[in-house]
This record gives structure tokens, C-alpha cells and sequence, in this order.
């Protein structure tokens, strides 16, 4: 099947687009996924510093309040005088402007003395363990921060408190097991600070915020850190404190809607974060979504990881970046392969362009015209260039190649004509001319066989008799040379022929000092030819070329397989005859086969000979070729084809 | 002996006359291929000298019918134009022997010798 090679060179292109585009589709959004989900989860991570900023923040004003509430001299007089009511009243106005959900004075021994929450008789009999004002006293100075209160102790506190922080656990998919409860135990942001009377403590103010159902802490951090910014109806930016494993409070959503409270952490985030300490983050699945997130442990008083604090941002927004990217590279790859195509067409057309030329010019030639035009202007630099200026070459020496030919076809159609003309005309003039010649020669010898006659005048007619015979030879040449008689062709073995030629003429090469050879080729093979016209050339050239040597010179016959110069690649015997006589000179070689030509002295030849032989072999579908150097000799060369049928 | 000569060339007809009467020979002359036919008819001769190429009816053909007619005759065919083809249509036609012209008194007994000798035989 053939395939054009513009075709080949659009596919190339369009591999390589397509490759490209794929490879830098997917290495482009992969790297770009990776640049911004990496720039998310750094700044998540941030984040998650501005959400403890937030979250310590809350704790320090717990703190500011306790201190001034300590340092305040009207609770300070009141408690120094027992006085409840006045107490109580200070502390409810103070723990209401601080917003805290608990805050009381106990004495040394944790049993309360005064406290904002209301009075609870289920709550059972105190003291009842108040952490963080046991560790005030233990460590007889103030302390704040994260504590876990224990659900009795709540109840005991207020039991508005311990209903708030009941939380029921809800499953979502991944999280860990657990079994439910009835209560849940509080996690607060607390502080306490010991009231020393004479450098021994004499009570002990506590107070603080519970954080379970608190949404302020969470939101405060969606609408500052995250600017409370949305996508497609969701928050992008969560925040969520984690009691253990439970959500107590957080801004992450069910698909009701409704705050995730109950639901829990992911196994493994839990394992890092919770048993391991670890801070952690990466992608991780929140109750339902996947979001890019930070969690850290958080500590209570003690040290003891009790929660964690968690920001996340949603992940969908990024996928959606990354969808984008595909979006904007798939129709920009698609664009690039258009366009490689496009270019690929043009640059192929470009470059198949001489191409094209060329195999139009190759027709052309192919159909005889020997100058097809060929842009040579806008040849490139390339192979291609290259080629077209080879193939110029290459036409320029064919039409010299044809010139040649056509110049020497010319000769020979020349030669061939002269031949017919001449030979025409020989025969009408040999048939006219031969009939009053009988007359001439019949009545000169008649003449001549009278006894009667003086001897001059039969001197006279012997000198008649004579030249009459010279016309006669004259003719007789005339009608051999104008003979257009069929060949009696047959199967001629070469090297007998020329020994039979030469004995009959070796004779008058001994007479004349001439030392003439033969050197037989091998395997020549038999060939196709008239043997008495083959004969007569062959002693025509042999008698020439031993009128042309001198005595002491040498006349070689020698004969060799050859195939022909001018009939392409044809298979042949050469014949050649090399004397080393006078030689002829350039002027004379292309008169050598006219009829009528010769250097001879008159009377000495007809001028016939060679142009009969040159119409003989011609007839046997050979050539004759002269080589010749003044001074030095000759050589004539007939070539007569192998298996080839006689003209 | 009774020689006829056929060519439509007087020249000739008058050299063959004059080189065969002179051996004795009876000699008669016509210019052409239908004047053959008429002298043979009258009067069988015993050779004949035929002249190739002749207006109307050329010799080979004249010889080609003598040598059906009398086979007896013998033929000597002389011509102008000797070529290998000429002296192959002669023997085609079963001419006896083939003279080129132009010819000697000499040739032409030459090649009449062994006809005659054979004849006188007879």
C-alpha cells in the first residue's frame, strides 16, 4: 500500500503532539494539583496556628477576668467576711460580662462557698472533684487551661452544663467503633487562682467556659482565618475542637446541615494526632468529604492529651482547580495538535514540494521531454537540494548523451541514405552503361584478331581493350556496392573465416615485407552471417590495411568477446585489424565509408570498398569502428553480434 | 549450330551476332520476349542467349516457359546487373549457364564451349 510521505510526516507530527499534550496533561495537572494542594496544606497549617491563637486567646480572657476578679476588693472583702449574697452577686455580674459558663470560690478543701451555677440537690454531696481549683491550691498559684470535667461534676456545678455537654456519639464511615453512653464528661477552657490569707490559702476563684456545644471558638475561626468564604453552599474553611475522638464542637456539617457534634475523628488521624501526639496534616475524610486538614493535640493542665484541634479546607475546591486545569490544557493540547497538523501540512508541502517537482520533471523526461522545468530558485540546503541539483546534473549529461546520439544517428541515417542513392543510381547507370560496353569491348577484341593490322593501331586498341576494362571494374564495384540483396546468413565460426582470408592473402604480405598475424580470441562463439560477404569485407580492410604499411611493418588480426558501445549492453564479437601503416588523418575518418572516396591513386581503386563493407556489416546488424593515428597505423574493428537475426 | 539471341538492346544483339557467326554458328536475333516465343514455335532452337531485363516480359520469365516448352534448350542467361539475386532467380528457372555484361568475345565462347560440345554429342 503506498503512503504518501506527507502523510508520514503529518503523523509524526501529530504523534508528537499527541504525546506531548498527553505527557504535559498529565505531568502539568499533576504537578499543578501538587503545587496547590501542597499551598493549601500550608496554609491550612497556618491556619491551624491563627485557630490556636483563636482558641488560646479565649482562654486568656478566662484568664484576665480571673485575675481581676481576684485583685477585685469588693470580693475580697465579701469573702473575707463571709458575706454570700454580695459574693455571689459580684461573681454572676463578672462571669456574665466574661461570658463564662461557670465560676465560683471554693474553700481549701473544694467545698464551695460561693458559685454562679444553680443550686442542684441531685448532684450529690460535695466536695466533688473540681480539677482545676485542686491544682490552683496543690500548686498555690493560679492555672489555666484545658480541662476535662467529669459529668458529676458538672451536674454538680449546674446542671444546664451537664445537659450541654452530653453529646451522643453518632457513626459515620470511618471512624472507630464505640459504644454509647448516657453521659458525657465537659471540656472546658478553666482557670483558677488561689485567695492566700496570710500566705496560707484561704479559697480558691475558679471559672471558665465549657467548649461542648460552644460554637464560638470554631466560628470565630471560620469567620476570621477563613473569612467565612463558601463554595458551592459549603463553608471552604472548618474548624472543629475534638473532645478525645467526638466532635464537642465544630462547624463541619452533616448532610442535614445540622453541626457534625457526636461524630468522630478517622482512625488513622486519631491514632497519629491522639496516641502519637503527632500534628498531622494532609488529605483526610471529615464525617463525609474529603478536606485538606490540620489537626493537633490539645492538652490539658496536667499535659495529658485530652482533644484535639482541628481546621480544614474543603478539597473539592482544589479538585475543581485541578478539573479547571484539565479543562483549560485538554482543548489547549487539542489546539496544539490542530495546530502541529496544520504545520505538519505545510512544512510536508514545503519539503515535498521539490520532491513533487522532481517526480513531475522524472515523468516528464520519462515521456520525452529532456528539459522539465525545475525550480532551482528556492532549492533548500538539505539532501533534497541536493537531489535536485543532482537530478539537474544528471539531465543535463542525459541530454548530452542524447545530442550525441542524435548527432551520430544523423551521421549514420546520412550514411545509410548516401549508400541508397548512390546505390540506385549505380545500378541504372551499370545496367545502361554495360549494354554499349559489350558493344565496345566485343568489337576492340574483334578488332584485335585481325592479323592485318599495324602495329600502332593495334597498340591504339589495346589501350581501348584496357580502359574499356577499367570501366568494366569500375562498374562491377558500382553494382557490388549497390547490391541490396538478401543475406544467405549462417552459422559462421569467425576464426576459420579469417584463416582462410588471410592465406589467401599472405602471399602478397610475404611479397611486400609484411609481417602479418593472427591472434584468435577465447571462447569466441560461433556467429549468424553471409560468409562470402563476411569474407569479402574482412579482405577488403586486410588489403587496405596492407596498401597502407610500409615493408617491415605488421598487419594483426585479432578478435575478442565485446559487448556494444552503441547498442546497449548487446553481446558481440570484435574483429579487429591493426596495421602499423601511415594512419589516416581526423579529416579523412568520417569520409572513410563514403562511396566514391578514396586517397588512392586514380585507377588504383574504386572508392567503394569500405562503404560496401560498411553496408554489409550494417546488414548483419553490426558496426565498423576506425581508429587511426597519423604516423602510426590504423585499426579497423568489426563487431558482429551474438544471436542477433540479420537485417 | 542454331543460336536465338533475345535482348532489346540492338548493340548487343549485334556483338552476339558478330562473335558467334564467326564460329559458324547460325545466329537469330529478337528484340523481345514475345519474338522468342514466335521464333521458337517456327523454328526450335538449340540455345539460346536471353537478355534479363526487357520491356513487357522480362527473361526470366521468357526462360522460365522456353524451359517448360523445350526443355531440350539450353539457356545462357546474360545481364547487366549480376548480382547474387540474378544469378539465383536464373537457377530457379533451370538456366543452363549466366554471362555478365559487359563480356569479351573470349567469355562469351567460353561459356558457350561446353554447351556446344555437348550438343555436337548429340
Amino acid at each position: 500500500m503506498f503512503y504518501s510521505t506527507r502523510l508520514k510526516i503529518v503523523a509524526s507530527f501529530l504523534a508528537v503532539s499527541l504525546i506531548g499534550g498527553a505527557v504535559s496533561l498529565l505531568v502539568g495537572t499533576r504537578l499543578l494539583y501538587t503545587a496547590v494542594f501542597n499551598e493549601a496544606r500550608m496554609r491550612v497549617s497556618l491556619d491551624l496556628n491563627a485557630a490556636r491563637e483563636i482558641y488560646n486567646n479565649r482562654l486568656q480572657g478566662i484568664k484576665t477576668t480571673l485575675s481581676i476578679l481576684s485583685q477585685d476588693p469588693t470580693i475580697g472583702k465579701a469573702f473575707a467576711a463571709g458575706e454570700i449574697p454580695q459574693l455571689q452577686a459580684r461573681l454572676q455580674a463578672a462571669g456574665k460580662a466574661a461570658e463564662l459558663d461557670f465560676a465560683g470560690i471554693s474553700d481549701p478543701k473544694g467545698f464551695p462557698i460561693s458559685k454562679i451555677g444553680k443550686a442542684n440537690s441531685e448532684a450529690g454531696v460535695p466536695p466533688i472533684s473540681n480539677p482545676i481549683a485542686e491544682l490552683a491550691l496543690e500548686r498555690k498559684t493560679p492555672v489555666f487551661g484545658t480541662v476535662i470535667l467529669s459529668p458529676q461534676y458538672l451536674k454538680f456545678e449546674d446542671a444546664d452544663l451537664a445537659a450541654r455537654a452530653r453529646i451522643a456519639p453518632v457513626s459515620t464511615p470511618r471512624s472507630a467503633p464505640v459504644s454509647e453512653k448516657e453521659e458525657s464528661p465537659g471540656m472546658a477552657l478553666a482557670g483558677a487562682v488561689p485567695i492566700l490569707k496570710n500566705g496560707k490559702p484561704a479559697g480558691v476563684l475558679y471559672g471558665g467556659i465549657l467548649l461542648n456545644r460552644d460554637a464560638t471558638i470554631v466560628d470565630t475561626i471560620r469567620d476570621t482565618v477563613f473569612h467565612n468564604e463558601t463554595y458551592k453552599g459549603r463553608n471552604i474553611g472548618t474548624a472543629t475542637i475534638f473532645f478525645e475522638e467526638f466532635r464537642i464542637s465544630t462547624n463541619v456539617l452533616t448532610p442535614e446541615g445540622k453541626r457534625a457534634l457526636g461524630t468522630r475523628i478517622s482512625a488513622e488521624v486519631k491514632t497519629a494526632v491522639l496516641d502519637e501526639g503527632r500534628k498531622w496534616t494532609d488529605r483526610a475524610f471529615v464525617v463525609n468529604d474529603w478536606y485538606i486538614t490540620a489537626y493537633e493535640p490539645i492538652e490539658d493542665l496536667r499535659g495529658k492529651r485530652v482533644g484535639i484541634l482541628y481546621v480544614g479546607v474543603l478539597e473539592e475546591k482544589y479538585n475543581d482547580i485541578r478539573r479547571g486545569a484539565f479543562r483549560v490544557f485538554i482543548p489547549l493540547t487539542i489546539a496544539g495538535m490542530a495546530f502541529s497538523v496544520v504545520l505538519g501540512l505545510f512544512l510536508a508541502s514545503r519539503i515535498m514540494r521539490p520532491v513533487y517537482q522532481l517526480i513531475e520533471a522524472s515523468k516528464q523526461v520519462s515521456a520525452g521531454n529532456l528539459n522539465p522545468e525545475i525550480d532551482l530558485r528556492q532549492a533548500p540546503k538539505s539532501e533534497i537540494g541536493i537531489l535536485q541539483k543532482t537530478f539537474q546534473e544528471m539531465l543535463e549529461s542525459v541530454r548530452e548523451r542524447y545530442r550525441r546520439q542524435k548527432a551520430e544517428s544523423e551521421i549514420q541515417l546520412l550514411q545509410s541514405e548516401k549508400q541508397a542513392s548512390i546505390g540506385r543510381l549505380a545500378a541504372g547507370v551499370a545496367h545502361e552503361i554495360n549494354n554499349p560496353l559489350t558493344g565496345v569491348l566485343t568489337f576492340t577484341h574483334l578488332l584485335l584478331r585481325r592479323k592485318d593490322l599495324s602495329e600502332d593501331i593495334r597498340k591504339d586498341l589495346e589501350t581501348i581493350a584496357q580502359a574499356t576494362d577499367r570501366v568494366r571494374k569500375i562498374i562491377k564495384g558500382l553494382l557490388d556496392f549497390s547490391r541490396q540483396t538478401a543475406l544467405y546468413p549462417e552459422s559462421l565460426n569467425l576464426h576459420n573465416l579469417v584463416r582462410s582470408t588471410v592465406a589467401l592473402v599472405e602471399n602478397q604480405a610475404l611479397v611486400k615485407g609484411i609481417l602479418l598475424k593472427f591472434e584468435p580470441g577465447e571462447n569466441i562463439p560461433s556467429v549468424t552471417a553471409d560468409s562470402s560477404q563476411i569474407q569479402s569485407v574482412l579482405m577488403n580492410i586486410l588489403l587496405n590495411a596492407l596498401d597502407a604499411t610500409d615493408p617491415g611493418g605488421s598487419v594483426t588480426i585479432s578478435s575478442r568477446l565485446q559487448s556494444s558501445s552503441e547498442k546497449a549492453g548487446q553481446k558481440g564479437v570484435d574483429l579487429a585489424v591493426t596495421d602499423t601503416g601511415c594512419g589516416i588523418p581526423p579529416d579523412n575518418i568520417n569520409k572513410l565509408f563514403d562511396p566514391f572516396f578514396s586517397t588512392k591513386e586514380v585507377g588504383q581503386g574504386t572508392g567503394l570498398g569500405l562503404s560496401v563493407s560498411y553496408g554489409i556489416i550494417e546488414r548483419h546488424g553490426g558496426t565498423i569502428r576506425v581508429q587511426s593515428e597519423v604516423g602510426k597505423g590504423s585499426t579497423f574493428t568489426i563487431w558482429l553480434p551474438i544471436e542477433e537475426k540479420m537485417g | 549450330m542454331k543460336i536465338l539471341v533475345v535482348d532489346d538492346e540492338p548493340i548487343v544483339l549485334e556483338c552476339c551476332q558478330r562473335i558467334l557467326e564467326d564460329q559458324g554458328h547460325t545466329v537469330y536475333l529478337v528484340r523481345s520476349a514475345d519474338g522468342a516465343l514466335g521464333a521458337m514455335k517456327t523454328d526450335p532452337f538449340e540455345v539460346l542467349l536471353v537478355d534479363i531485363k526487357m520491356p513487357v516480359r522480362d527473361g526470366i520469365d521468357l526462360v522460365h516457359e522456353i524451359k517448360e516448352r523445350w526443355p531440350r534448350t539450353a539457356v545462357i542467361i546474360m545481364t547487366g546487373y549480376s548480382t547474387p539475386e540474378t544469378i539465383r532467380k536464373s537457377k530457379s528457372v533451370k538456366a543452363d549457364r549466366f554471362i555478365a555484361k559487359p563480356f569479351t568475345p573470349d567469355e562469351l565462347l567460353e561459356i558457350l564451349r561446353p554447351i556446344i560440345s555437348q550438343g555436337e554429342r548429340k
